[in-house]
Protein backbone atom coordinates (compact mmCIF):
# COMPACT_ATOMS: atom_id res chain seq x y z
CA UNK A 1 0.00 0.00 0.00
CA UNK A 2 3.02 2.57 0.56
CA UNK A 3 4.73 2.14 -2.33
CA UNK A 4 1.50 2.37 -4.49
CA UNK A 5 1.03 5.76 -2.69
CA UNK A 6 4.60 7.19 -3.25
CA UNK A 7 4.05 6.51 -6.81
CA UNK A 8 0.75 8.26 -7.02
CA UNK A 9 2.68 10.77 -4.84
CA UNK A 10 5.09 11.33 -7.58
CA UNK A 11 2.71 11.04 -10.70
CA UNK A 12 1.05 13.47 -8.47
CA UNK A 13 4.11 15.99 -8.12
CA UNK A 14 4.60 15.75 -11.72
CA UNK A 15 1.36 16.89 -12.70
CA UNK A 16 1.58 19.74 -9.88
CA UNK A 17 4.62 21.69 -11.59
CA UNK A 18 3.67 20.70 -15.00
CA UNK A 19 0.62 22.69 -14.32
CA UNK A 20 2.11 25.24 -12.43
CA UNK A 21 4.45 26.20 -15.02
CA UNK A 22 1.66 26.12 -17.55
CA UNK A 23 -0.22 28.88 -15.28
CA UNK A 24 2.78 30.52 -14.93
CA UNK A 25 2.74 31.50 -18.52
CA UNK A 26 -0.98 32.76 -18.42
CA UNK A 27 0.36 36.42 -18.10
CA UNK A 28 2.29 36.24 -21.06
CA UNK A 29 -0.01 34.22 -23.16
CA UNK A 30 -3.69 35.64 -22.00
CA UNK A 31 -3.51 38.64 -20.82
CA UNK A 32 -4.28 40.52 -17.60
CA UNK A 33 -7.89 39.28 -17.85
CA UNK A 34 -6.95 35.63 -17.26
CA UNK A 35 -3.68 36.47 -14.93
CA UNK A 36 -6.21 37.91 -12.30
CA UNK A 37 -8.63 34.55 -12.65
CA UNK A 38 -5.22 32.56 -12.47
CA UNK A 39 -4.04 34.51 -9.50
CA UNK A 40 -7.74 34.19 -7.73
CA UNK A 41 -7.50 30.63 -8.70
CA UNK A 42 -3.76 30.30 -6.71
CA UNK A 43 -4.94 31.69 -3.97
CA UNK A 44 -7.99 29.11 -3.23
CA UNK A 45 -5.81 26.65 -3.99
CA UNK A 46 -3.28 27.93 -1.46
CA UNK A 47 -5.76 28.74 1.47
CA UNK A 48 -7.81 25.49 1.20
CA UNK A 49 -4.33 23.02 0.68
CA UNK A 50 -3.80 24.41 4.58
CA UNK A 51 -7.09 24.14 5.58
CA UNK A 52 -7.60 21.23 4.79
CA UNK A 53 -4.18 20.54 6.31
CA UNK A 54 -5.86 20.81 9.62
CA UNK A 55 -9.87 20.25 8.89
CA UNK A 56 -9.02 17.61 6.48
CA UNK A 57 -6.44 15.87 8.90
CA UNK A 58 -8.16 15.92 12.34
CA UNK A 59 -11.72 16.66 11.53
CA UNK A 60 -12.08 19.59 13.07
CA UNK A 61 -13.94 21.89 10.66
CA UNK A 62 -13.10 25.71 10.87
CA UNK A 63 -15.21 27.87 9.46
CA UNK A 64 -13.33 31.15 10.43
CA UNK A 65 -10.10 30.58 8.51
CA UNK A 66 -10.58 34.08 7.26
CA UNK A 67 -9.36 35.40 10.22
CA UNK A 68 -5.87 34.55 9.44
CA UNK A 69 -6.13 35.83 5.83
CA UNK A 70 -7.13 38.83 7.41
CA UNK A 71 -4.41 39.60 9.85
CA UNK A 72 -2.35 38.94 6.84
CA UNK A 73 -3.75 41.82 4.89
CA UNK A 74 -4.17 43.82 7.85
CA UNK A 75 -0.10 42.99 8.55
CA UNK A 76 0.69 44.09 5.02
CA UNK A 77 -1.38 47.04 4.68
CA UNK A 78 -0.96 48.86 8.36
CA UNK A 79 3.41 48.35 7.66
CA UNK A 80 2.90 49.16 3.73
CA UNK A 81 6.09 51.94 2.74
CA UNK A 82 7.07 51.23 6.19
CA UNK A 83 9.24 48.07 5.98
CA UNK A 84 9.89 45.81 2.71
CA UNK A 85 7.25 43.62 1.08
CA UNK A 86 9.52 40.73 1.12
CA UNK A 87 9.44 40.71 4.72
CA UNK A 88 5.66 42.07 5.28
CA UNK A 89 4.25 38.87 3.47
CA UNK A 90 5.99 36.21 5.33
CA UNK A 91 5.62 38.76 8.47
CA UNK A 92 1.57 38.62 7.89
CA UNK A 93 2.13 34.22 8.32
CA UNK A 94 3.77 34.99 11.15
CA UNK A 95 1.14 37.00 12.89
CA UNK A 96 -1.43 34.74 11.62
CA UNK A 97 0.28 31.58 13.09
CA UNK A 98 1.06 33.62 16.41
CA UNK A 99 -2.68 34.14 16.69
CA UNK A 100 -3.86 30.55 15.73
CA UNK A 101 -1.09 29.58 18.38
CA UNK A 102 -2.90 31.76 21.23
CA UNK A 103 -6.40 30.98 20.66
CA UNK A 104 -5.58 27.11 20.08
CA UNK A 105 -5.71 26.14 23.44
CA UNK A 106 -8.95 27.42 24.44
CA UNK A 107 -10.53 26.96 20.80
CA UNK A 108 -9.03 23.29 20.67
CA UNK A 109 -11.32 21.75 23.93
CA UNK A 110 -13.96 21.98 22.20
CA UNK A 111 -15.39 19.88 19.38
CA UNK A 112 -18.12 19.21 16.97
CA UNK A 113 -20.65 22.02 16.44
CA UNK A 114 -19.11 23.65 19.01
CA UNK A 115 -16.13 23.70 17.41
CA UNK A 116 -17.53 25.16 13.84
CA UNK A 117 -19.30 28.02 16.04
CA UNK A 118 -16.48 29.00 18.16
CA UNK A 119 -14.21 29.10 14.87
CA UNK A 120 -16.87 31.72 12.99
CA UNK A 121 -17.38 33.79 16.16
CA UNK A 122 -13.49 33.97 16.71
CA UNK A 123 -12.99 35.96 13.02
CA UNK A 124 -15.71 37.97 13.30
CA UNK A 125 -14.45 39.22 16.90
CA UNK A 126 -11.25 40.07 15.49
CA UNK A 127 -12.61 41.78 12.75
CA UNK A 128 -14.94 43.96 14.43
CA UNK A 129 -12.18 44.73 16.78
CA UNK A 130 -9.89 45.77 14.05
CA UNK A 131 -12.36 47.46 12.63
CA UNK A 132 -12.74 49.63 15.54
CA UNK A 133 -9.07 50.16 16.29
CA UNK A 134 -8.88 51.54 12.71
CA UNK A 135 -11.99 53.59 13.05
CA UNK A 136 -10.32 55.01 16.05
CA UNK A 137 -7.56 55.56 14.44
CA UNK A 138 -8.97 57.58 11.53
CA UNK A 139 -8.18 54.66 8.79
CA UNK A 140 -11.46 53.29 7.80
CA UNK A 141 -9.65 51.94 4.88
CA UNK A 142 -5.98 52.41 3.55
CA UNK A 143 -4.99 52.89 -0.34
CA UNK A 144 -1.81 50.71 -1.21
CA UNK A 145 0.46 52.96 -3.78
CA UNK A 146 2.74 51.44 -5.82
CA UNK A 147 1.69 47.74 -5.28
CA UNK A 148 4.20 45.08 -7.42
CA UNK A 149 2.66 43.68 -10.71
CA UNK A 150 -0.08 41.27 -10.83
CA UNK A 151 2.62 39.01 -12.63
CA UNK A 152 4.69 39.28 -9.40
CA UNK A 153 1.93 38.70 -7.14
CA UNK A 154 1.01 35.58 -9.30
CA UNK A 155 4.33 34.17 -9.23
CA UNK A 156 4.55 34.72 -4.98
CA UNK A 157 0.57 32.71 -5.36
CA UNK A 158 2.30 29.80 -7.06
CA UNK A 159 4.80 30.08 -4.30
CA UNK A 160 1.99 29.41 -1.68
CA UNK A 161 0.67 26.84 -3.13
CA UNK A 162 3.56 24.83 -4.10
CA UNK A 163 4.74 25.69 -0.07
CA UNK A 164 0.79 24.59 0.83
CA UNK A 165 0.94 21.12 -1.11
CA UNK A 166 4.21 20.27 -0.03
CA UNK A 167 3.49 21.17 3.53
CA UNK A 168 0.94 18.58 2.99
CA UNK A 169 2.57 15.80 1.23
CA UNK A 170 5.24 15.85 4.11
CA UNK A 171 2.70 15.92 6.72
CA UNK A 172 0.57 13.37 5.40
CA UNK A 173 3.72 10.57 5.10
CA UNK A 174 5.25 11.91 8.62
CA UNK A 175 4.48 10.11 12.11
CA UNK A 176 2.48 13.55 12.92
CA UNK A 177 0.25 13.03 9.90
CA UNK A 178 -0.81 9.70 10.85
CA UNK A 179 -1.43 11.04 14.34
CA UNK A 180 -3.65 13.54 13.08
CA UNK A 181 -5.80 10.96 11.14
CA UNK A 182 -6.41 8.65 14.52
CA UNK A 183 -7.12 11.70 16.10
CA UNK A 184 -9.47 12.00 13.34
CA UNK A 185 -11.02 8.65 13.74
CA UNK A 186 -11.20 8.68 17.87
CA UNK A 187 -9.62 11.33 20.21
CA UNK A 188 -9.86 9.00 22.93
CA UNK A 189 -8.32 5.75 21.64
CA UNK A 190 -5.72 8.20 19.99
CA UNK A 191 -4.53 9.36 23.22
CA UNK A 192 -4.79 5.83 24.86
CA UNK A 193 -2.44 4.47 22.33
CA UNK A 194 0.16 7.45 23.38
CA UNK A 195 -0.63 10.12 20.64
CA UNK A 196 -0.15 13.89 22.19
CA UNK A 197 -3.54 14.76 21.05
CA UNK A 198 -3.90 18.94 22.14
CA UNK A 199 0.09 19.50 21.30
CA UNK A 200 -0.68 17.90 17.65
CA UNK A 201 -4.16 19.45 17.26
CA UNK A 202 -2.40 23.02 18.13
CA UNK A 203 0.67 22.61 15.82
CA UNK A 204 -1.59 21.85 12.75
CA UNK A 205 -3.57 24.51 13.60
CA UNK A 206 -0.55 26.98 13.63
CA UNK A 207 0.80 25.70 10.08
CA UNK A 208 -2.44 25.94 8.80
CA UNK A 209 -3.10 28.98 9.32
CA UNK A 210 0.67 30.68 8.08
CA UNK A 211 -0.03 30.18 3.91
CA UNK A 212 -3.56 32.05 4.45
CA UNK A 213 -1.82 34.60 6.17
CA UNK A 214 0.70 35.17 3.51
CA UNK A 215 -2.07 34.82 0.68
CA UNK A 216 -4.46 37.52 2.64
CA UNK A 217 -1.36 40.18 2.17
CA UNK A 218 -0.24 39.29 -1.30
CA UNK A 219 -4.54 40.15 -2.00
CA UNK A 220 -4.27 43.36 -0.45
CA UNK A 221 -1.77 44.27 -2.90
CA UNK A 222 -3.17 43.00 -5.66
CA UNK A 223 -6.48 44.94 -4.56
CA UNK A 224 -4.28 48.12 -3.68
CA UNK A 225 -6.70 49.04 -1.23
CA UNK A 226 -7.55 47.82 2.46
CA UNK A 227 -10.60 47.54 3.99
CA UNK A 228 -11.63 45.32 7.16
CA UNK A 229 -14.89 43.94 6.19
CA UNK A 230 -13.32 42.72 3.01
CA UNK A 231 -10.61 40.83 3.70
CA UNK A 232 -12.40 39.49 7.10
CA UNK A 233 -15.12 38.72 5.20
CA UNK A 234 -16.59 35.09 6.27
CA UNK A 235 -17.39 34.16 2.57
CA UNK A 236 -14.00 33.70 2.08
CA UNK A 237 -14.22 30.73 4.84
CA UNK A 238 -17.26 29.32 3.46
CA UNK A 239 -15.89 29.05 0.23
CA UNK A 240 -12.71 27.79 1.79
CA UNK A 241 -14.92 24.86 3.13
CA UNK A 242 -17.31 24.79 0.02
CA UNK A 243 -14.20 23.74 -2.30
CA UNK A 244 -12.93 21.50 0.19
CA UNK A 245 -16.09 19.68 0.21
CA UNK A 246 -16.38 19.86 -3.79
CA UNK A 247 -12.64 18.28 -4.12
CA UNK A 248 -12.17 16.36 -1.33
CA UNK A 249 -10.77 17.21 1.92
CA UNK A 250 -9.34 14.05 2.35
CA UNK A 251 -6.92 14.26 -0.48
CA UNK A 252 -3.80 16.51 -1.53
CA UNK A 253 -5.44 16.68 -4.95
CA UNK A 254 -9.12 17.82 -3.48
CA UNK A 255 -8.31 21.59 -3.32
CA UNK A 256 -6.86 22.02 -6.95
CA UNK A 257 -10.36 20.38 -8.09
CA UNK A 258 -12.31 22.27 -5.73
CA UNK A 259 -11.06 25.26 -6.45
CA UNK A 260 -10.86 24.68 -10.45
CA UNK A 261 -14.50 23.82 -10.39
CA UNK A 262 -15.85 26.92 -8.18
CA UNK A 263 -13.64 29.67 -10.11
CA UNK A 264 -14.71 28.19 -13.71
CA UNK A 265 -18.52 27.95 -12.34
CA UNK A 266 -17.75 31.25 -11.07
CA UNK A 267 -16.41 32.37 -14.46
CA UNK A 268 -19.48 31.17 -16.52
CA UNK A 269 -22.13 32.61 -14.34
CA UNK A 270 -20.79 35.39 -11.91
CA UNK A 271 -21.21 38.47 -14.31
CA UNK A 272 -24.18 36.81 -16.58
CA UNK A 273 -25.71 35.76 -14.04
CA UNK A 274 -25.00 36.27 -10.25
CA UNK A 275 -28.15 35.23 -8.39
CA UNK A 276 -27.69 32.11 -10.43
CA UNK A 277 -24.25 31.21 -9.36
CA UNK A 278 -24.70 31.25 -5.89
CA UNK A 279 -28.05 29.15 -6.71
CA UNK A 280 -25.57 26.59 -8.24
CA UNK A 281 -22.76 27.01 -5.91
CA UNK A 282 -25.76 25.76 -3.01
CA UNK A 283 -26.97 23.01 -5.25
CA UNK A 284 -23.31 21.80 -5.68
CA UNK A 285 -22.82 21.50 -2.17
CA UNK A 286 -26.04 19.67 -1.39
CA UNK A 287 -25.30 16.85 -4.36
CA UNK A 288 -21.58 16.10 -2.85
CA UNK A 289 -22.70 16.08 0.65
CA UNK A 290 -24.83 13.70 -0.11
CA UNK A 291 -23.62 11.70 -3.13
CA UNK A 292 -20.25 12.38 -2.99
CA UNK A 293 -19.05 13.39 0.46
CA UNK A 294 -15.25 12.76 -0.26
CA UNK A 295 -15.17 14.96 -3.38
CA UNK A 296 -14.47 15.21 -6.80
CA UNK A 297 -11.24 13.15 -5.95
CA UNK A 298 -12.47 10.22 -5.02
CA UNK A 299 -14.65 10.13 -7.31
CA UNK A 300 -11.76 9.93 -9.84
CA UNK A 301 -9.99 7.50 -8.22
CA UNK A 302 -13.33 5.04 -8.35
CA UNK A 303 -13.93 5.97 -12.57
CA UNK A 304 -10.15 4.45 -12.65
CA UNK A 305 -10.65 1.54 -10.39
CA UNK A 306 -14.01 0.35 -12.23
CA UNK A 307 -11.83 1.58 -15.86
CA UNK A 308 -9.17 -1.08 -14.71
CA UNK A 309 -11.52 -3.61 -13.65
CA UNK A 310 -13.73 -3.49 -16.54
CA UNK B 1 3.94 -8.02 47.33
CA UNK B 2 5.64 -5.27 45.07
CA UNK B 3 3.51 -2.68 43.49
CA UNK B 4 4.12 -1.09 40.19
CA UNK B 5 1.69 1.10 40.89
CA UNK B 6 0.53 2.78 43.83
CA UNK B 7 -2.44 4.76 44.30
CA UNK B 8 -2.96 7.16 46.90
CA UNK B 9 -6.12 9.13 47.73
CA UNK B 10 -6.77 10.29 44.43
CA UNK B 11 -9.71 12.56 43.64
CA UNK B 12 -11.17 13.27 40.25
CA UNK B 13 -14.28 13.37 38.11
CA UNK B 14 -15.78 15.43 35.96
CA UNK B 15 -15.51 19.47 35.79
CA UNK B 16 -17.54 20.26 39.19
CA UNK B 17 -18.88 16.69 39.39
CA UNK B 18 -16.36 14.66 41.52
CA UNK B 19 -16.56 10.94 41.04
CA UNK B 20 -13.48 9.63 43.07
CA UNK B 21 -13.72 10.44 46.77
CA UNK B 22 -10.00 9.16 47.80
CA UNK B 23 -9.24 5.98 46.62
CA UNK B 24 -6.05 3.43 47.89
CA UNK B 25 -4.64 0.92 45.87
CA UNK B 26 -1.96 -1.26 44.95
CA UNK B 27 -1.21 -3.51 41.01
CA UNK B 28 1.43 -5.87 41.95
CA UNK B 29 4.09 -6.87 39.78
CA UNK B 30 2.75 -9.28 36.95
CA UNK B 31 -0.57 -9.49 38.65
CA UNK B 32 -4.26 -9.33 37.87
CA UNK B 33 -5.37 -6.73 39.87
CA UNK B 34 -9.67 -6.68 39.34
CA UNK B 35 -11.80 -3.67 40.34
CA UNK B 36 -15.13 -4.51 40.61
CA UNK B 37 -18.45 -2.70 41.19
CA UNK B 38 -22.10 -1.64 39.79
CA UNK B 39 -22.36 0.64 37.29
CA UNK B 40 -21.53 4.28 37.94
CA UNK B 41 -19.46 3.67 41.22
CA UNK B 42 -16.36 4.96 39.44
CA UNK B 43 -14.48 2.23 37.85
CA UNK B 44 -13.94 3.81 34.53
CA UNK B 45 -13.39 7.36 35.39
CA UNK B 46 -10.41 5.64 37.71
CA UNK B 47 -8.78 3.93 34.63
CA UNK B 48 -9.44 7.20 32.96
CA UNK B 49 -7.71 9.20 35.56
CA UNK B 50 -4.77 6.54 36.01
CA UNK B 51 -4.29 6.58 32.24
CA UNK B 52 -4.19 10.54 32.17
CA UNK B 53 -7.72 11.22 30.19
CA UNK B 54 -8.96 12.54 33.20
CA UNK B 55 -6.63 14.95 34.94
CA UNK B 56 -6.01 13.95 38.78
CA UNK B 57 -7.71 16.56 40.93
CA UNK B 58 -5.61 15.62 44.41
CA UNK B 59 -3.58 12.41 45.27
CA UNK B 60 -0.91 10.57 44.04
CA UNK B 61 -0.06 7.90 41.31
CA UNK B 62 3.41 6.27 42.09
CA UNK B 63 4.97 4.30 38.43
CA UNK B 64 7.63 2.33 41.01
CA UNK B 65 9.53 5.43 42.63
CA UNK B 66 7.76 8.29 39.81
CA UNK B 67 4.89 10.43 40.76
CA UNK B 68 3.11 10.38 37.72
CA UNK B 69 -0.58 11.90 38.01
CA UNK B 70 0.84 15.41 36.64
CA UNK B 71 2.20 13.94 33.13
CA UNK B 72 -0.31 13.77 30.28
CA UNK B 73 -1.50 10.73 28.87
CA UNK B 74 0.73 10.23 26.23
CA UNK B 75 3.70 10.45 28.65
CA UNK B 76 2.33 7.41 30.79
CA UNK B 77 1.53 5.54 27.77
CA UNK B 78 5.45 6.22 27.10
CA UNK B 79 6.55 4.74 30.20
CA UNK B 80 4.28 1.58 29.73
CA UNK B 81 0.86 2.68 31.33
CA UNK B 82 -1.69 1.73 28.84
CA UNK B 83 -5.75 1.78 29.00
CA UNK B 84 -7.63 -0.36 26.75
CA UNK B 85 -10.76 2.06 26.87
CA UNK B 86 -14.00 0.68 27.14
CA UNK B 87 -16.17 -0.04 23.86
CA UNK B 88 -13.45 -0.77 21.51
CA UNK B 89 -12.38 2.06 20.26
CA UNK B 90 -10.62 1.13 17.24
CA UNK B 91 -10.14 3.07 14.63
CA UNK B 92 -12.86 2.50 11.98
CA UNK B 93 -11.59 3.69 8.97
CA UNK B 94 -7.99 1.82 9.35
CA UNK B 95 -7.12 -1.44 8.64
CA UNK B 96 -6.00 -4.22 11.27
CA UNK B 97 -2.47 -3.71 10.96
CA UNK B 98 -2.83 -0.18 10.76
CA UNK B 99 -4.69 -0.18 14.12
CA UNK B 100 -1.95 -2.16 15.54
CA UNK B 101 0.67 0.25 14.19
CA UNK B 102 -0.89 3.02 15.98
CA UNK B 103 -0.34 1.50 19.21
CA UNK B 104 3.18 1.04 18.48
CA UNK B 105 3.77 4.97 18.65
CA UNK B 106 5.43 5.47 21.76
CA UNK B 107 9.26 6.22 21.98
CA UNK B 108 9.60 2.57 23.48
CA UNK B 109 7.73 -0.03 21.29
CA UNK B 110 8.25 2.67 17.96
CA UNK B 111 11.20 0.54 17.03
CA UNK B 112 10.40 -2.90 17.59
CA UNK B 113 6.72 -2.90 16.33
CA UNK B 114 7.52 -5.31 13.69
CA UNK B 115 8.70 -7.97 16.28
CA UNK B 116 5.88 -7.01 18.65
CA UNK B 117 3.17 -7.61 15.98
CA UNK B 118 4.09 -11.16 15.11
CA UNK B 119 3.69 -11.92 19.22
CA UNK B 120 0.31 -10.22 18.89
CA UNK B 121 -0.62 -12.38 16.09
CA UNK B 122 0.52 -15.25 17.91
CA UNK B 123 -1.92 -14.53 20.39
CA UNK B 124 -4.50 -13.52 17.85
CA UNK B 125 -4.64 -16.29 14.67
CA UNK B 126 -7.53 -13.93 13.85
CA UNK B 127 -6.30 -10.12 13.70
CA UNK B 128 -3.56 -12.12 11.36
CA UNK B 129 -6.25 -13.34 9.35
CA UNK B 130 -7.98 -9.90 9.30
CA UNK B 131 -4.92 -8.41 8.61
CA UNK B 132 -5.85 -5.90 5.95
CA UNK B 133 -9.63 -6.04 6.42
CA UNK B 134 -10.84 -2.13 7.82
CA UNK B 135 -11.15 -2.40 11.46
CA UNK B 136 -14.78 -1.20 11.09
CA UNK B 137 -16.33 -4.19 9.65
CA UNK B 138 -14.92 -6.35 12.25
CA UNK B 139 -17.36 -8.25 14.68
CA UNK B 140 -17.37 -6.94 17.70
CA UNK B 141 -15.27 -9.85 19.38
CA UNK B 142 -12.46 -9.23 16.90
CA UNK B 143 -12.60 -5.51 17.63
CA UNK B 144 -11.63 -6.11 21.43
CA UNK B 145 -8.91 -8.61 20.49
CA UNK B 146 -7.98 -5.72 18.12
CA UNK B 147 -8.40 -3.04 20.82
CA UNK B 148 -6.09 -5.55 23.18
CA UNK B 149 -3.66 -6.29 20.47
CA UNK B 150 -3.06 -2.59 19.76
CA UNK B 151 -2.44 -1.95 23.67
CA UNK B 152 -0.06 -4.81 24.06
CA UNK B 153 1.81 -3.30 20.78
CA UNK B 154 2.83 -0.62 22.99
CA UNK B 155 4.88 -2.74 25.22
CA UNK B 156 2.67 -2.25 28.61
CA UNK B 157 3.92 -2.59 31.76
CA UNK B 158 0.63 -1.66 33.51
CA UNK B 159 -2.28 -2.81 31.43
CA UNK B 160 -5.77 -1.05 32.27
CA UNK B 161 -8.65 -2.58 30.69
CA UNK B 162 -11.99 -1.02 31.03
CA UNK B 163 -14.88 -3.75 31.01
CA UNK B 164 -13.16 -6.21 28.35
CA UNK B 165 -15.85 -8.26 27.31
CA UNK B 166 -18.94 -6.23 27.57
CA UNK B 167 -21.37 -6.91 25.16
CA UNK B 168 -19.64 -9.83 23.65
CA UNK B 169 -20.82 -13.45 22.82
CA UNK B 170 -19.98 -15.54 26.09
CA UNK B 171 -17.65 -17.20 23.67
CA UNK B 172 -15.53 -14.73 23.19
CA UNK B 173 -15.57 -13.63 26.57
CA UNK B 174 -14.04 -17.30 27.67
CA UNK B 175 -11.76 -16.64 24.87
CA UNK B 176 -10.25 -12.59 26.28
CA UNK B 177 -10.63 -14.17 29.72
CA UNK B 178 -8.21 -17.44 28.96
CA UNK B 179 -5.86 -14.73 27.29
CA UNK B 180 -5.61 -11.75 30.06
CA UNK B 181 -3.73 -14.44 32.35
CA UNK B 182 -0.99 -15.51 29.95
CA UNK B 183 -0.23 -11.77 29.38
CA UNK B 184 1.21 -11.71 33.28
CA UNK B 185 4.07 -14.32 32.03
CA UNK B 186 5.04 -11.62 29.84
CA UNK B 187 5.64 -9.77 33.15
CA UNK B 188 2.57 -7.55 32.36
CA UNK B 189 0.68 -5.72 35.49
CA UNK B 190 -3.18 -6.04 34.73
CA UNK B 191 -6.14 -3.65 36.32
CA UNK B 192 -8.69 -4.77 35.09
CA UNK B 193 -12.61 -3.49 35.46
CA UNK B 194 -15.37 -5.85 34.79
CA UNK B 195 -18.87 -6.62 35.48
CA UNK B 196 -18.42 -10.01 35.03
CA UNK B 197 -17.55 -10.56 39.18
CA UNK B 198 -17.05 -14.17 39.32
CA UNK B 199 -15.07 -15.06 36.21
CA UNK B 200 -12.57 -11.91 36.67
CA UNK B 201 -12.06 -12.77 40.72
CA UNK B 202 -11.70 -16.16 39.04
CA UNK B 203 -8.04 -14.95 37.32
CA UNK B 204 -7.32 -12.38 39.72
CA UNK B 205 -4.81 -12.21 42.26
CA UNK B 206 -6.46 -9.47 44.40
CA UNK B 207 -9.33 -7.80 43.76
CA UNK B 208 -11.30 -3.97 45.12
CA UNK B 209 -14.62 -3.28 45.56
CA UNK B 210 -15.71 0.45 44.59
CA UNK B 211 -18.63 1.59 45.70
CA UNK B 212 -19.63 5.38 45.15
CA UNK B 213 -16.15 6.57 44.27
CA UNK B 214 -14.47 4.84 47.25
CA UNK B 215 -12.99 1.42 47.78
CA UNK B 216 -15.18 0.00 50.62
CA UNK B 217 -13.18 -4.22 50.11
CA UNK B 218 -10.57 -5.36 49.41
CA UNK B 219 -8.95 -9.25 49.47
CA UNK B 220 -7.72 -11.84 47.58
CA UNK B 221 -9.52 -12.74 44.20
CA UNK B 222 -10.60 -16.04 45.57
CA UNK B 223 -11.79 -14.38 49.28
CA UNK B 224 -13.82 -11.95 47.39
CA UNK B 225 -15.40 -14.78 45.10
CA UNK B 226 -16.65 -16.63 48.13
CA UNK B 227 -17.78 -13.03 50.38
CA UNK B 228 -21.18 -12.38 50.11
CA UNK B 229 -20.69 -9.15 51.03
CA UNK B 230 -19.73 -8.53 47.01
CA UNK B 231 -21.97 -9.55 45.47
CA UNK B 232 -24.50 -7.45 47.30
CA UNK B 233 -22.37 -4.36 46.74
CA UNK B 234 -21.98 -5.34 42.91
CA UNK B 235 -25.98 -4.99 42.86
CA UNK B 236 -25.52 -1.75 44.02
Amino acid sequence: MTSAFSLLKTRFVWFLFAGLLLIAQVPSILGSYWTLIALNLMMWVAITQSWTLFSGMTGYISLGHVVFYGVGAYVVASTFNTIPLWLAVPMGGIAAALLALVVSVPVLRVRGPYFVILTFGLAELVKFSILNLETVSGKSSRLLFGTPSIEILLYCMIGLVVLATLTTLFVTCSRFGRGLTVIREDEVAAATVGVPVLRYKIIAYTISAIVPGMAGGLMALKSTYFEVLQVFNPIISFTVVTMAIIGGSGDVRGPFLGAVFLVLLSELFWTTAPQFYMILVGLFLILFVIFAPNGIAAFLDKLQISRKSG
Amino acid sequence: MNARLKVEGIRSGYGEIQVLRGIEMLCGEAQITALVGSNGAGKSTLLRTLAGILPTATGRILHGEAEIQRLPSHERVARGIIMVPEGRLVFPDLSVEENLRTGAVNVRARDVWSKTVKEVYDLFPRLLERQKQLAGTLSGGEQQMLALGRGLMGLPEVLLLDEPTLGLAPSVATQIFNIIPQLTESNISILIAEQDLNRVLDIAHFGYVIENGRITMQDTGSALRNNPAVAEAYLG
